[in-house]
């Protein structure tokens, strides 16, 4: 019998300038699921919730709201990223290529692209990772850069 | 049948313009838990109590989920910018300000920042917007707190092209 504590996560001296990451599971999109984001935050566009609308508009389905698309894209990097790291401080470049529709299923890869200690939070890096979202098909539907606070493996004596 | 206003085409925003929109939302448990797993966010400190007490002094309680915060945001500005966009093209400059806990009723402004002819889309134009969110402070006539602000940028029906198939829904 063996007894195991599974660690999950990377702190700030994983994130070495270039390193890519490609994130765990993808997932499923369904339209349930964007008609609820999309309500619950008051994102009243039909186009997110009214079937006839949206193909009216040309499309095939609802759209799934890109709120949600970044939700779920940033969520699957967050194991590799910052599970084990603070708050996430911007987000920049953030881009919608290609539409999401409801069964299309979500895959995300990062790639570091800045990495610096903290000069006024010791023990704290700060990282930035720029990131694809991408469909079934290989379809970029985002990408973004996110800037967030990496715990450093190596704490100050006496921080937190 | 006609499903969205008549008084948010492209045409209706004018640079410089601020929208201070009357709904606001107040995060509940089940917003930032259900959303927060369901995007497959495995950050402990949106979901565990104990864990967020730990990372830094000062915090009471769960964190709200930072993604969550932007899409709150962006669906506060939406009926009044964004209810005759087509799509979004993107977003920019996002930054988090101070954090959320549940309970915190998130407020947005938006300020009008450019109208654009679009090269693809004949029929709509490129409105660019800025965004500010925020919750109101504790104290009668306390200012403002910043939230969230951020850029976002969207295509908006033109009305000379849509106002009578709008109507045919």
């Amino acid at each position: 019998v063996t007894t195991r504590t599974v660690q999950h996560g990377n702190l700030y001296e994983d994130f070495e300038l270039g390193r890519v990451f490609e994130h765990h599971w993808g997932r499923t999109i369904e339209a349930s699921e964007s008609i609820a984001l999309s309500t619950q935050t008051l994102n009243f566009n039909p186009l997110y919730f009214n079937r006839e609308y949206a193909k009216a508009l040309g499309h095939p389905d609802v759209c799934v709201n890109p709120q949600w698309v970044w939700m779920v894209v940033s969520g699957l990097t967050v194991e590799d990223l910052s599970e084990a790291g603070g708050p996430f401080l911007g987000v920049n470049d953030m881009t919608f290529p290609h539409p999401v529709y409801p069964g299309d299923t979500l895959y995300a890869s990062s790639t570091v692209v800045e990495a610096r200690v903290s000069a006024s939070r010791p023990g704290w890096g700060i990282v930035t990772w720029a990131t694809v979202g991408r469909n079934q098909r290989g379809d970029i539907v985002m990408q973004y850069q996110r800037t967030n606070l990496a715990k450093m493996r190596q704490q100050p004596e006496g921080g937190e | 049948m006609r499903l969205t206003g008549t008084d948010n085409y492209f045409e209706d925003f004018v640079v410089g313009d601020v929208y201070l929109h009357v709904r606001g939302k107040t995060i509940t448990e089940a917003d930032n838990t259900i959303f927060t797993l369901s995007s497959l966010n495995t950050a402990q400190a949106h979901v565990n109590t104990e864990y967020s007490r730990e990372l830094f002094v000062g915090y009471p309680e769960r964190l709200v989920n930072g993604a969550f915060t932007v899409a709150l945001a962006v669906g506060l500005t939406a009926q009044d910018i964004a209810e005759n966009s087509i799509a979004d093209v993107s977003m920019t400059d996002i930054r988090i300000a101070s954090s959320l806990f549940h309970g915190d009723t998130l407020y947005a402004k938006s300020t009008i920042l450019a109208t654009d002819d679009s090269d693809d889309h004949a029929d709509c134009g490129v409105l660019r917007y800025r965004i500010d969110a925020f919750k109101k402070g504790r104290e009668a006539g306390a200012d403002d707190i910043p939230v969230m602000s951020g850029e976002r940028t969207i295509l908006v029906k033109r009305r000379d092209a849509w106002k009578e198939r709008d109507t045919t829904y």
